[in-house]
């Protein structure tokens, strides 16, 4: 540039602006100026002082005037800058700038001095320069200032982005200077910033504030604000069961959410959970919520479950999850947030999102490695005073030692040699815990891979897991492995296509039977006399539980009663799944605010069941083997039409689709009894074989529909319905209706400085359930398999008796919500009422045998729920050193049993093996009743006698409490004090109760500490007789065993407070800071302390743990012979590349 | 572009309204492929045969473990749920087990079949062979429990009866009489039959027709005490109806030890094979048979591996009181070996399992001599005929069980009839027919009082230390059918075991 340049020229020809090459030009300068500003110190400027001394001039000429009395030459658009106006001026040996700015003071003008040049400009026009592309580079931290790696910066509008380094630091080029970058990152607020010409941009990422804008995946996998919902929703992060993990996934929700019940099964690994939520709907059919993962309904089948005659729990869907694919569990737990899935959604639905990959530089890994060990909680307290013996005698030969079985009725312990049932003499004195010598240190080993990353086109995430347990039950292992690969590709602008696809394998070897016996190792151990050591049952060969012979080293005359070492070497009960679930998604933007979306999902899983009784089983000397394989399948397939489009302050968006459903099970039996050639257990070799085969298809079609209207961002109103045909109903439909309202009432009105949000939502809606069992309408025939006797046999098919009437039935919900967050924050309160009515309920109800049939289906019984959930988020302390925060949960649900069919008052549900305990569903009292005998008494309240001094037990059954506890909490904790965390779970159920089988035979048996009463001097009794008159009696001591077993048969000596606090998870961790890692290739590196169920902190059972049902049905309540509950504690290593 | 993405919208949205609206798929999924709704009448007639007196399950509790120790033919020292019988001690399941299974496994098919063949003319025959046993299921049945469930029973489809009201026990007999009466006189020669399907018969007609008034004469006597009238009009006639002939005529299911062990086995056999099996030959009827020289002794039983001689255990002892009736030392313990076992043979899994016999028949026809009913004469040859029956029929199970001809008149001569002792002599004799068929030796011994036993009095039993009178009502039926079932303790009184049946009048 000439110095006789004259800006006048320059700025003249507006035409030549539009010119490239000046554009370029200028724009070169610009960037130099703006970007660089400092970094070009110019001598010229610093040096050259100017004198200058003018009166009512002219701007321009002021300037001119400079031009010529020195180099510098001005640069100015004279149409944006005003010249013309007039000054006066009179400086002395001042610098440019110094003079630039007397004359522009006030002015909205700027200028740069670039060695002789000087460039005037106006605000305004500094943005129109800025459009000029450039690089933009910086760092981003987070609040603490800790770099962080990953963030994704997008450039608005255009589909160029890029990922923060290691480092946290990003430079991106090419980026128009009137530009604007998204800055997200998962967990922490996006940002947008505006480049406003700015090269360097630093970013402090805030952590989200929780809520208020958050979005959540709601039915259908549709993502939704928070804010417009009109009802309950939860959501759990994955982080949540992955550090103080359950092998089971569903477990890990215990105490977390407000109104979610687990109870888990007491058979070690690989068990099934019980998740029910706000209360049981249905008085028969399943009371489970429907998991949906990822958008596709997952199949929760279990495959056989232990009973008033023992058996294992075989695990369920959840148990063989992989915890580490989890991003979040949402909880939808009313019938409104669950209504769009109408027939299923009756008992909620737990939505699982799974980890996606997301964009970054180079290849993401993440590795965790989780190690646990668990021990037993050995909560008995049974007597050691007496032993092995009959009527206060010992057992005088090895005979009578076997004859005598089980019993602790035997003389006082005093050391003396008494020969027991295998014929060696030991001393007749406490043998020591038989629980802490049978029972091993169990432990978990889990360890996960993840890669991940992706690009503007597609992302991936490609996960291994490995775990392998040890149960406590000796022989007990499991090992599970979970690949899975997640890809998600936005092809163009329109199209987008996600596909996933999990693959599992988990076997089990050596499942515990639990309850009754036979081939139940925890019956014998813990009903073992104090003088029996349970280490001789190994018996003294290698074969553990074997005698000399190989076969079943017998310690009692009931055979039935199995060698827990037996039970636990020789017996088999092996599972192997084989799962695969995929899912593919195709969506596709036909305009801005209108897509069709269509999705299909499979879960497939093919189960083989082995159980084996071998040869030389005292019970059954010949043997039994079953082999099976299941193949469960459901498949799914949605089309949807979705639109979302704003008129002013009118939001409409919804969409309208159908749904594909077929569930089919498929199911093979090969096996038999007695085993030709001892030992050698293959099919082939059993004497009577048998096999079996049954089928199981139902199917679901639907259609649906979801619209919402907003006004101005606070008040939503959403509107479902849902139409499903049912394939076990031969054809028929049902409609299912929803609506919800939510309001925003302090986006609605001016709020007081304290509340931050503020929030009330109402909702309605129907839905059913009921009807998953297929062929229930007809009357059907089969024939017994193997004949008989060359002749053709052939039975009715059904022990229930066909209806071809059934309907599903329906459940109506009101729920009422507020949810408030005060003081920005610190404080948040999310309050729901909840009133639901089951009508219809199709009943299972157990009939009169005499009628031919054990059970007819009928739509004839009506439940109520009402509940209140409370959910308290507490920022007690918030310093970037260190913060507390807590969250409580409280949830109370008043469930009523309203009435069962016409005529029946009691439904009964199940039964303990004692055979005298039952839990019932009865009318006007809530869910599962525990329902049996009482002491018989007169009037007065006095306890009836028979001639011999024993009490009678109650004429009639009497219900005795419920199983379930209506009210849950949960209480969590988090600190952080630098890189360290530390987070407690406590939670706490009461009101429940539970029939522990396992004290009743404690009395039969004699080993229950209660019944030392009165063996040294006899009992006295007092009461009435049986025709009313006072009676008393004494009973002499070798008589207090037959009181002991006549109480045992009275239900409620045995029914105990199931309420419980436990201390359910604990984690304290490290965070190593970014410092340390920096020359280490990782970015990020974890390490936690963890434990689950370290301590009971209350409990109202005596000898078993609250918890410990071994039911994992509707029916809860019922305790007999589990697996000891264990506490695990064990570290965690999180890192990340 | 615009309208083809609009004929793309109405296309889906077509599709996906068909296809949830296609109902007939869904229908066609409802069926399910491994069942039928249709079976031949003679396939579910087997299944009825097969499971009548219940599986495993039921003969082992109600048959063995409670009536077999009622009427002293088994004992047991246990003191646990085994030895409920032998000392009238209340266990559920024991009491549940016949109203509990046959109902919903033999019954329910039985009341289908007749259902399905009512009205079917050239069904006759078939239906009367199906009406015949259906007494015989219910027989037991309200022999052992007094008032149940009858002709409302096994209606759960067919009349939606879910909850069947109980008969008086009055009432059941007279259907059953009425109904044997009906189906005997409904046989029809010139009509099929369903041949080979009926596995006790082989539908043979005459000697379902002999069945059928030999039941008659079954259920008539049982009125002895409480309506003598009656009773004697039914054997009358049963008795010109014409009744078992020979041994040729015992009605019994064959059964075979390959096949399904539940099913194709004997049941009553079942439990003799099992591990843990403890009870041991009654000392009553081992003394019994002792003191009459009874040839069958030593071929039903065999003497336990430590012992020289027949030896039965009592009943009502237990592992410590039974040292002091073996005269064994408290420190000595109890040898379970020195007492007397079944002969293998006659509960081998094959052995058939033996529903009604001849000889019982010309028992009650001496008894019916004695009592001057139905034209019948000469009770000391029909007792002979009867014990003769008895001592012969024991090859069913195996041939090498004979009798000779010799020993029985021997037996006979050393063990006169006398008419003076005539219903004593045979009831007793009614008791050792009836071997195996607990359920029967149990009816018959409470309604005539032989062989005249001596109750136990174990501490802590239920009966008042008398034999009980009935076992009590399966406990589900309290949680379940609980108005009908008081109804019905109104009528009959206390479930208890002291209470007696309609026909077990105290005399």
């Amino acid at each position: 540039m000439k110095k006789n340049c004259s800006p006048d020229r320059f700025w003249k020809y507006q035409t030549i602006w539009q010119k490239l090459i000046l554009r370029m030009k200028l724009a070169g300068i610009l960037i130099c100026i703006i970007g660089l500003t400092g970094s070009y110190a110019s001598v010229y400027s610093q040096q050259t002082k100017l004198n200058l001394k003018m009166q009512n001039t002219t701007v321009k000429d002021v300037l001119k005037q400079i031009e010529d009395m020195s180099e510098y030459s001005f640069m100015y658009n004279a149409s944006k800058i005003d010249v013309s106006r007039k000054i006066n001026l009179n400086v002395e040996e001042k610098s440019v700038e110094d003079i630039l700015k007397e004359i522009f003071s006030g002015e909205d003008v700027n200028f740069r001095v670039i060695d002789r040049h000087v460039i005037i400009y106006s605000n305004s026009e500094q943005k129109e320069f800025a459009m000029q592309p450039q690089t933009v580079s910086g760092k981003v931290t987070d609040s603490s200032g800790s770099p962080l790696p990953g963030v994704s910066i997008a450039v608005k509008g255009t589909g160029k982005g890029i990922i923060t380094d290691a480092s946290g630091n990003y430079s991106i080029g090419n980026v128009p200077g009137n530009a604007i970058l998204i800055f997200s990152f998962v967990g922490m607020k996006s940002q947008e910033i505006a480049v406003s010409g700015k090269t360097t941009i630093d970013v402090v990422m805030q952590e989200e504030t929780v809520g208020i804008e958050e979005v959540v995946v709601t039915s259908l996998g549709i993502e939704k604000e928070k804010k417009s919902l009109g009802y309950s929703v939860t959501e759990v992060s994955g982080d949540n069961f992955t550090e103080a993990r359950e092998i089971n996934v569903a477990n890990a929700l215990v105490g977390k959410v407000a109104g979610v019940s687990v109870s888990n099964v007491a058979t070690g690994s690989g068990g099934s959970s019980h998740v029910v939520i706000r209360g049981n709907t249905s008085l028969s059919a399943s009371n489970q919520p429907l998991y949906v993962i990822d958008g596709i309904p997952m199949d929760n089948t279990q495959i056989g479950s232990p009973g008033t005659w023992g058996g294992c729990d075989w695990g369920d869907g959840t148990s063989s999850l992989n915890p580490d694919d989890i991003e979040s569990m949402t909880i939808l737990k009313g019938n409104s947030a669950a209504a769009l899935y109408g027939s299923r959604a009756s008992n909620g639905v737990i939505l699982i999102t799974t980890k996606k990959g997301k964009k970054r530089q180079g290849l993401g890994i993440e590795f965790s490695s989780n190690c646990v060990v668990e021990d037993m909680i050995d909560y008995t307290d049974y007597q050691k005073k007496y032993g092995h013996g009959y009527y206060g005698e010992k057992p005088l030969s090895q005979d009578e030692a076997l004859d005598y079985g089980l019993y602790s009725y035997g003389a006082k312990l005093d050391g003396s040699s008494v020969v027991q049932y295998d014929g060696v003499s030991r001393p007749y004195s406490y043998a020591g815990n038989n629980r802490k010598n049978f029972y091993r240190t169990g432990s978990t080993w889990t360890n996960s891979l993840a890669l991940s990353g992706g690009d503007n086109v597609h992302t991936y995430r490609f996960s291994v897991s490995d775990l392998e347990n040890n149960d406590i039950v000796p022989n007990c292992n499991m090992y599970r492995r979970n690949i899975g690969l997640n890809v998600n590709g936005k092809y163009g602008e329109k199209l987008t296509v996600s596909a996933k696809i999990e693959y599992t394998i988990q076997n089990i070897s050596n499942r515990s039977e639990i309850m009754d016996s036979p081939g139940n190792v925890n019956y014998a151990v813990f009903s073992l006399p104090p003088s029996i050591d349970v280490r001789t049952l190994k018996g003294t060969t290698d074969k553990l539980g074997a005698n000399e012979e190989g076969t079943e080293l017998e310690f009692n005359g009931n055979t039935y009663v199995t060698n827990p070492y037996w039970s636990a070497y020789q017996f088999q009960h092996r599972t192997k799944l084989n799962r695969i679930i995929t899912s593919m998604l195709l969506k596709y933007d036909l305009t801005d605010w209108l897509y069709i979306q269509g999705r299909i999902g499979r879960d497939w899983g093919h189960r083989s069941k082995n159980d084996l009784e071998p040869y030389g089983t005292a019970f059954r000397p010949l043997g039994q083997l079953h082999e099976m394989k299941y193949i469960i399948s459901e498949t799914n397939a949605d089309v949807m039409l979705g639109w979302n489009h704003n008129f002013n302050d009118f939001g409409f968006n919804g969409f309208v689709g159908g749904n594909y459903m077929r569930h089919n099970y498929d199911y093979v039996s090969v096996g038999g009894t007695n085993f030709n050639i001892p030992f050698f257990h293959d099919v082939s070799n059993l004497s009577s074989q048998s096999y079996s085969t049954s089928v199981n298809k139902y199917g679901i079609n639907s259609l649906f529909g979801s619209a919402e209207v907003s006004f101005k961002n606070y008040l939503f109103l959403n509107l479902t319905a849902r139409q499903d045909w049912f394939s076990t109903l031969d054809g028929k439909d049902v409609t299912y209706p929803s609506a919800s309202l939510s309001w925003i009432f302090s986006d609605t009105f001016k709020m007081p400085e304290w509340l931050t949000f503020g929030k009330t939502r109402l909702s309605w809606a129907q839905v059913g359930g009921g009807v998953d069992s297929p062929y229930q309408t007809l009357l059907s025939y089969k024939l017994l398999g193997s004949g008989y006797e060359g002749e053709t046999a052939g039975l009715l098919s059904q022990t229930t008796v066909p209806n071809t009437n059934l309907k599903p039935f329906k459940s109506t919900e009101y729920e009422f919500g507020l949810d408030v967050r005060m003081f920005q924050n610190r404080l948040g309160i999310d309050f729901t009422y909840y009133d639901k009515k089951t009508e219809n309920d199709i009943l299972s109800s157990t009939i009169s045998k005499a009628s031919g049939y054990s059970s007819a289906k009928v739509n004839v019984g009506k439940v109520t729920n009402k509940g209140v959930e409370l959910l308290v988020n507490l920022g007690i302390i918030k310093r970037p050193a260190f913060s507390w925060d807590a969250s409580f949960n409280l949830a109370y649900n008043k469930n009523k049993v309203i009435s069962l069919a016409e005529g029946i008052e009691t439904l009964t549900m199940d039964q303990s093996r004692t055979q005298s305990a039952w839990l019932a569903n009865i009318v006007g009292l809530s869910y599962s009743q525990l329902y049996g005998y009482k002491f018989r008494t007169d009037a007065q309240g006095r306890r009836v006698y028979d001639s011999s001094g024993l009490p009678l037990q109650s004429t009639e059954l009497y219900p005795l409490g419920t199983g379930i506890c209506p009210i849950t909490m949960g209480l969590n904790n988090s600190f952080k004090y630098r890189n360290f965390y530390l987070n407690f779970l406590i939670d706490m159920r009461t009101g429940g109760h539970i029939y522990s089988a396992s004290d009743a035979y404690g009395y039969t048996r004699g080993f229950h500490k209660n019944t030392l009463k009165g063996r040294d001097s006899g009992l006295d009794v007092a009461g009435v007789d049986e025709s009313g008159n006072s009676f008393s009696y004494h009973i002499e001591p070798e008589n207090v065993q037959t009181y002991y077993q006549r109480v045992a048969g009275i239900t409620e000596e045995f029914v105990e407070n199931a309420s419980f606090i436990k201390l359910r998870e604990f984690t304290l961790g490290y965070n190593f800071s970014k410092r340390l890692l920096n020359n280490t290739p990782f970015s990020d590196v974890s390490m936690s302390v963890v434990g689950r169920n370290l301590f009971i902190l209350w409990r109202k059972t005596t000898d078993i743990d609250p918890e410990s049902t071994y039911l994992s049905g509707n029916a809860q309540g019922l305790e007999g012979f589990g697996v000891p509950p264990t506490r695990s504690f064990g570290v965690n290593l999180s890192v990340k590349f | 572009m615009k309208r083809f993405k609009r004929i793309l919208i109405i296309l889906i949205t077509g599709m996906i309204l068909l296809s949830a609206c296609d109902t007939q798929s869904l229908k066609d999924l409802n069926i399910n492929p491994k069942t039928s709704d249709e079976m031949d009448n003679s396939y579910l007639f087997t299944y009825v045969l097969v499971t009548t007196g219940g599986r495993q399950y039921t003969a082992k509790r109600a048959n063995l473990f409670l009536c077999s120790t009622y009427v002293q033919q088994f004992a047991c020292l246990s003191t646990g749920d085994y030895g409920a019988g032998d000392k009238y001690m209340y266990n559920n399941t024991f009491c549940s087990a016949y109203f509990d299974y046959v109902y919903v496994e033999a019954l329910k098919e039985l009341t289908q079949v007749i259902n399905n063949m009512q009205d079917d003319p050239d069904a006759v025959n078939d239906l009367s062979m199906a009406r015949i046993w259906r007494t015989v299921i219910f027989h037991v049945m309200t022999d052992l429990y007094g008032e149940i469930p009858y002709s409302e029973a096994g209606m759960g489809y067919l009349e939606q009866v879910y909850m069947p009201e109980y008969d008086t026990q009055q009432s059941i007999y007279t259907g059953m009489l009425n109904e044997l009466e009906e189906a005997i006189n409904a046989f029809d020669t010139s009509k099929s039959t369903w041949g080979d399907a009926d596995v006790v018969f082989n539908s043979d007609i005459s000697k379902w027709k002999k069945f059928g008034y030999s039941m008659m004469l079954r259920l008539g006597m049982r009125m002895s005490k409480v309506d003598p009238a009656t009773a004697a009009s039914w054997v009358q006639k049963a008795v010109s109806g014409g009744v078992m002939t020979s041994n040729d005529d015992i009605a019994c299911i064959p059964r075979s030890e390959s096949g399904s062990d539940e099913y194709n086995q004997n049941p009553n056999s079942h439990v003799f094979h099992e591990a843990d099996w403890d009870e041991k030959i009654s000392s009553t009827l081992i003394d019994f048979m002792k003191n009459t020289n009874d040839p069958r002794m030593d071929i039903m039983f065999e003497k336990g591996s430590s012992n020289t001689e027949q030896h039965g255990m009592p009943n009502g002892y237990d592992y410590s009181t039974i040292k002091t009736y073996e005269g064994l030392a408290s420190g000595e313990s109890i040898d379970l070996e020195i007492y007397s076992d079944v002969n293998p043979l006659l509960v081998a899994l094959d052995a058939p399992q033996v529903m009604m016999t001849y000889a019982e028949v010309e028992l009650m026809l001496a008894e019916a001599a004695e009592r001057g009913w139905g034209g019948v004469s000469d009770a000391e040859s029909h007792y002979k005929k009867g014990v003769r029956a008895a001592m012969q029929m024991l090859t069913i199970y195996d041939s090498s069980l004979a009798i000779s001809d010799a020993t029985v008149d021997a037996y006979l001569a050393a063990n006169p009839y006398s008419s003076a002792s005539g219903l004593r002599l045979i009831g007793e004799q009614y008791w050792l027919a009836t071997w195996m068929n607990f359920y029967e030796s149990y009816a018959n011994w409470r309604r005539t009082g032989y062989p005249v036993l001596t109750p136990v009095n174990y501490t802590g039993n239920q009966s008042n230390g008398q034999i009980p009178r009935r076992i009590r009502y399966p406990s589900s039926e309290y949680s379940v059918n609980s108005t009908n079932l008081s109804a019905a303790l109104a009528s009959q009184g206390d479930d208890t075991f002291t209470t007696r049946v309609w026909w077990d009048v105290e005399e």
